[in-house]
């Protein structure tokens, strides 16, 4: 098992209130791994701690390391940029820019400096083919992103993610604002990415885990109770907590 | 008691937009009867405007050109001004500083004009004229300075508030893709920020078109035809605030003078109704998502 991402007695802290409790464990190369649990468990702050969304927040600080290429993404040393190049985030609500499908598409390419139009026009193809949204926008990439629907417009944050060919996608409950219908066309989209790309999926739904998980890690207090291949957790759980909130006795 | 409250909106609701059609009505009421001793045509495009002389000339167009010469030249001014405040404050000052900023701002906006035409008078003028050797330091350049001096708070505050309210969604969005604050500030921000800033430029030249005091103190009050920014130039709004005072009641001057506060009036009128369509229209551009 390729191991993409190592986390080693992760702490995290928002002022004197401790969200994260010393989680370690390691994330396998590309698959999909779920992070499930009640909410307020600290699952949305963990992958945002990955990526360092969090080091905006002034009274944000950690214990801990993150291990992803031989190093600690979490060092200060680490240029955030470069990171989140290689480990690419979606979010709970989708949050296309209010410009063309086209240039949401290419915006990271254009941060990132590349220039050259051929390469553009090829990343937009490719990206928004990897998202499935290609055959539906391809006559309209000049159109504002904000006319698609919501499920588009998640499906355009993945194909923008995916432009920037990150090792590592992160999303944070990305079905929970759209409708079922494309929520099923997400989870098929992430399942064929996952043969490339290592994904991170923080998801309060129990189903989508087990539609779409390899592994899942459980969280509970900002604690990591259990974490193992799905079929493992779904079926015999080690840990007595996550049996409990997979029957819905809390959560 | 509901009723009541319901009943008192209701009714301050339309009282003050009676009080506005009264507004317009008056206005435009003591302005016909000027054109029985001059036509709309010798009003509007006439070259001289010598109310006293005999004959007297009743043509606004010196006042009207030094208006848009003063204006555009303040909101040239004030608003990358403005601009470059908002970004200072929101993304450059320390986080305790754009508090005091912020305070500072909202003071500076209620500063009375009369100082600020104070300041232009006794000591930008006199500079203008002994150190810059100018003809005259009573002029379209001290005028727009101090103009845009009482100007740039509002539409900084203004510029400020929406940069700081930007969707944090958005800016969360282009820093995961490796964007850093700058890149989201001048890829993201300010490219969605377009039609409330062409909004607020709009809101702050309808301010500086009414503003009276400064120009009437400053800008030298000769109705010519200035063709640079050092020459003085009079304006609609301090033609009024000049001549009123000394003009008897009922006169062919007087109306005029009428004349020209209903040309103010619709003016700002027209200004902010466009500002308002920009962003309603802005709004309604962000709101089909």
């Amino acid at each position: 098992m390729d191991v993409d991402l190592k986390i080693e007695n992760l702490s995290v802290y928002f002022g004197q209130k401790q969200i994260l409790d010393s989680i370690s464990f390691e994330i396998p190369a590309r698959s999909i791994t779920a992070i499930i649990g009640p909410s307020g468990c600290g699952k949305s702050t963990f992958v945002r701690t990955i990526n360092r969304m969090n080091d905006r927040f002034d009274d944000f600080s950690h214990k801990g390391s993150i291990i992803f290429d031989g190093k600690d993404v979490l060092s200060n040393d680490y240029p955030v940029e470069e990171l989140r190049k290689k480990i690419g985030m979606v979010f709970q609500k989708p949050n296309p820019f209010p410009k063309s499908i086209y240039e949401n598409v290419v915006f990271g390419l254009k941060i990132h400096g590349v220039k050259d139009r051929k390469i553009l026009d090829e990343t937009v193809k490719s990206s928004l083919e990897s998202a499935s949204l290609y055959d539906q926008v391809k006559d309209r990439l000049s159109m504002n992103a904000y006319k698609l629907s919501g499920g588009q417009q998640q499906r355009l944050c993945i194909a923008r993610a995916l432009a920037i060919k990150p090792e590592i996608l992160l999303l944070d409950e990305p079905t929970s604002a759209i409708d079922p219908l494309a929520t099923k066309q997400i989870e098929e989209v992430l399942e064929q990415i996952s043969k490339e790309i290592t994904i991170l999926i923080v998801t309060h739904n129990i189903q989508q885990a087990a539609r779409i998980a390899d592994y899942i890690a459980f969280f509970y207090m900002g604690k990591l109770v259990e974490f193992s291949k799905a079929e493992k957790i779904l079926n015999a759980p080690n840990e007595k907590l996550t049996d409990d909130y997979l029957t819905g006795m809390y959560g | 008691m509901k009723n009541i409250i319901d009943r008192i909106i209701f009714v301050s609701g339309w009282v003050s937009i009676a009080i506005i059609v009264a507004i317009t009505f008056f206005l435009f009421y003591n302005w016909i009867p000027l054109f029985k001793t001059a036509s709309p045509i010798e009003f509007f495009f006439g070259t001289l405007w010598y109310p006293t002389a005999i004959p007297p000339f009743y043509g606004i167009l010196p006042l009207l050109d030094a208006t848009v010469w003063i204006s555009f030249l303040t909101i040239l001014i004030t608003f990358p001004s403005a601009f470059v405040l908002a970004i200072f404050i929101t993304h450059v000052a320390p986080k305790r500083l754009r508090y005091f900023l912020k305070i500072f701002l909202e003071i500076f906006s209620s500063v009375p004009s009369v100082i600020l035409g104070l300041i232009g008078l006794s000591i930008v003028a006199p500079y203008f004229q002994s150190v810059l050797n100018m003809d005259t330091g009573q002029n379209i350049l001290n005028a727009a300075l101090m103009l845009s001096l009482i100007t740039i708070p509002m539409p900084t505050s203004m510029m400020e508030d929406f940069i700081s309210a930007f969707s944090p969604e958005q800016k969360e969005g282009a820093q995961a893709l490796g964007a850093n604050e700058f890149e989201t500030l001048t890829k993201v921000i300010i490219p969605g920020l377009k039609g409330p800033f062409a909004s607020i430029a709009m809101l702050s030249l309808g301010r500086i078109f009414g503003e009276t005091m400064i120009v009437l103190m400053v800008a030298g009050n000769a109705a010519i035809f200035p063709t640079n920014i050092f020459q003085p130039a009079r304006v609609l709004s301090s033609t009024i605030a000049a001549e009123m005072g000394e003009t008897p009641v009922d006169t062919p001057h007087f109306y005029a003078l009428f004349g020209i506060g209903a040309v103010l009036f619709v003016m700002t009128f027209l200004i902010n109704i466009i500002g308002e369509v920009i962003r309603i229209r802005y709004e309604r551009q962000m709101m089909k998502g």
